[in-house]
């Protein structure tokens, strides 16, 4: 191993915020200047992020597709070269540690992920690497990610890198893309539900590449969004949070992610402990609730979700939806009654609210009527 | 298992056969990989979750009006999300019947 992460550590975009705040042991911006204006640009137009603290890894070797295939849920003999696909690593009793983004370059695999800070992850990559042909380097500090999320980030790459943009389609990732001097590959993902890239280049490059995009994108409207408002909007389409739901959870299934196993492979870190669930009765299922009446009242984290005097579960994740204009939860409840359209009350403060079991996600994309080959924020409609 | 009110259990139980119906027919028209029972009910249909795409929408619009007799506009983008919009759509589409 080349390199390792210290156990805090600043990212270099850090500086274009005052207000930051430490996710998987990086510093990072939370809030940027106003986070209306930061909403509004990753649901209205395009918003530039700083995801420099996801854990960033490079495996290879001749036994590198073993040794991923022993530390990620998904199969990834499956990948084509060009492709990535979205999973988790699991503990041994089918927790889970963090989710990732797994890419196949052809050459070597790489692994972005957010969760578990960057010293966890290596580590259990590292001990799942013993037995195989197989290296992990940790490039968490020499690599920098930038987001761009919104219904017209495409827009704004097209206009920068040019119209193969608009053919790159969910969990691609095309190389050797040029911004300004510097080269970044760009991966087609997001956890907005809005149009997502993420632009993956040399660390000492990114505060140039930043500076490119909001220069470039300034027709666009483009704002820097920060932690805070993206886990909001995480919320709002329902990604996982791994800080949040994902770290309650005991296995997969409880967060809806069923399908992520795939059912022909049978090794892997936690098979064991997820076999032995998925051929037991779910105990508990994470559903998305509304409170209404109160709009100030946001459910804390653990309060509790009743029927009359039943306790059914707990709020695992709260926040207030900007584009409902009311508070927001998801529930770990027990499972026989996480269904949608049952009238339930949640503890907020010192009073119970009644709530609502809604279907994901909690919203409505703007990205979802926004054509690339034919739309253009400068002729967007209202 | 929760002690529910009679009302509530009834209100499960409808929805429930909803989803299984709705994952049904899905499993057989698209022939997907998956059984019925290892569909959750928030799934995306499109882009993670099952990966379907924007073919596969004609027929999960054709799947929905042969099983429940229910027509889901072209453009009604909001009801072709999950497995639980799919629902959302027909139960109110039956309501107002």
């Amino acid at each position: 191993m080349a390199t390792t992460t210290p156990q805090t550590w600043t990212s270099p975009l850090a500086h274009f915020s005052s207000d930051l705040t430490t996710i998987d042991d990086c510093r990072i911006a939370n809030v940027y200047s106003d986070t209306d204006a930061e909403y509004n640009a990753i649901r209205e137009s395009v918003a530039i992020s700083d995801n420099c603290h996801y854990g960033k890894f490079v495996v290879r070797g001749a036994d590198a597709q073993d040794a991923v295939n022993l530390v990620v849920l998904a199969d990834v003999a499956r990948l084509a070269i060009g492709r990535a696909t979205w999973t988790f690593l699991l503990r041994s009793d089918g927790s889970l540690i963090c989710d990732a983004y797994v890419l196949c370059t052809g050459d070597d695999y790489i692994i972005l992920t957010e969760g578990a800070s960057p010293e966890t992850v290596r580590e259990h990559l590292t001990g799942a690497m013993e037995e195989h042909a197989a290296s992990v380097e940790d490039i968490t500090t020499t690599t920098a990610i930038i987001a761009i999320d919104g219904p017209y980030a495409w827009e704004l790459l097209k206009q920068l890198v040019g119209v193969r943009i608009l053919g790159l389609r969910y969990l691609e990732f095309i190389d050797d893309q040029k911004l300004g001097d510097n080269d970044v590959r760009i991966i087609r993902s997001g956890k907005t539900g809005e149009f997502g890239y993420q632009l993956l280049m040399d660390a000492k490059h990114v505060t140039s590449v930043w500076s490119h995009l909001v220069e470039g994108g300034a027709e666009l409207d483009v704002a820097p969004a920060g932690a805070e408002v993206l886990s909001l909007c995480r919320m709002e389409n329902r990604f996982i949070n791994m800080h949040r739901e994902g770290a309650d959870a005991r296995n997969p299934l409880e967060i809806n992610c069923r399908v992520m196993i795939d059912e022909e492979k049978d090794e892997f870190i936690g098979y064991e402990a997820l076999e032995e669930a998925t051929q037991s009765p779910l105990e508990r299922r994470v559903i998305g609730i509304v409170v209404e009446g109160d709009a100030s009242q946001v459910p804390s984290l653990g309060a509790e979700v009743k029927v009359e005097d039943e306790v059914l579960g707990r709020v695992v994740n709260s926040g207030f939806s900007r584009q409902l204009g009311k508070p927001i939860a998801l529930a770990a409840l027990d499972a026989e009654v996480a269904y949608v359209g049952l009238t339930l009350a949640v503890a907020a403060g010192e009073s119970m609210l009644d709530c609502k079991t809604v279907s994901a996600p909690f919203i409505y994309n703007k990205s979802l009527t926004v054509r690339p080959q034919e739309d253009s924020y400068k002729t967007r409609k209202a | 298992m929760a002690n529910l009110p009679d009302s509530m259990q009834q209100q499960i139980n409808a929805r429930k056969e909803i989803l299984n119906a709705i994952k049904e027919e899905l499993v057989e028209r698209l022939e997907l990989e998956f059984e019925p029972e290892d569909i959750d009910d928030d799934t995306f249909l499109f882009g993670g979750g099952l990966q379907l795409d924007s073919i596969d929408s004609m027929e999960i619009i054709i799947g929905m009006q042969s099983r429940f007799d229910v027509m889901i506009p072209e453009d009604d983008v909001s009801s072709l999300r999950t497995i639980n919009t799919l629902a959302d759509f027909v139960q109110n589409e039956q309501l107002s019947a």
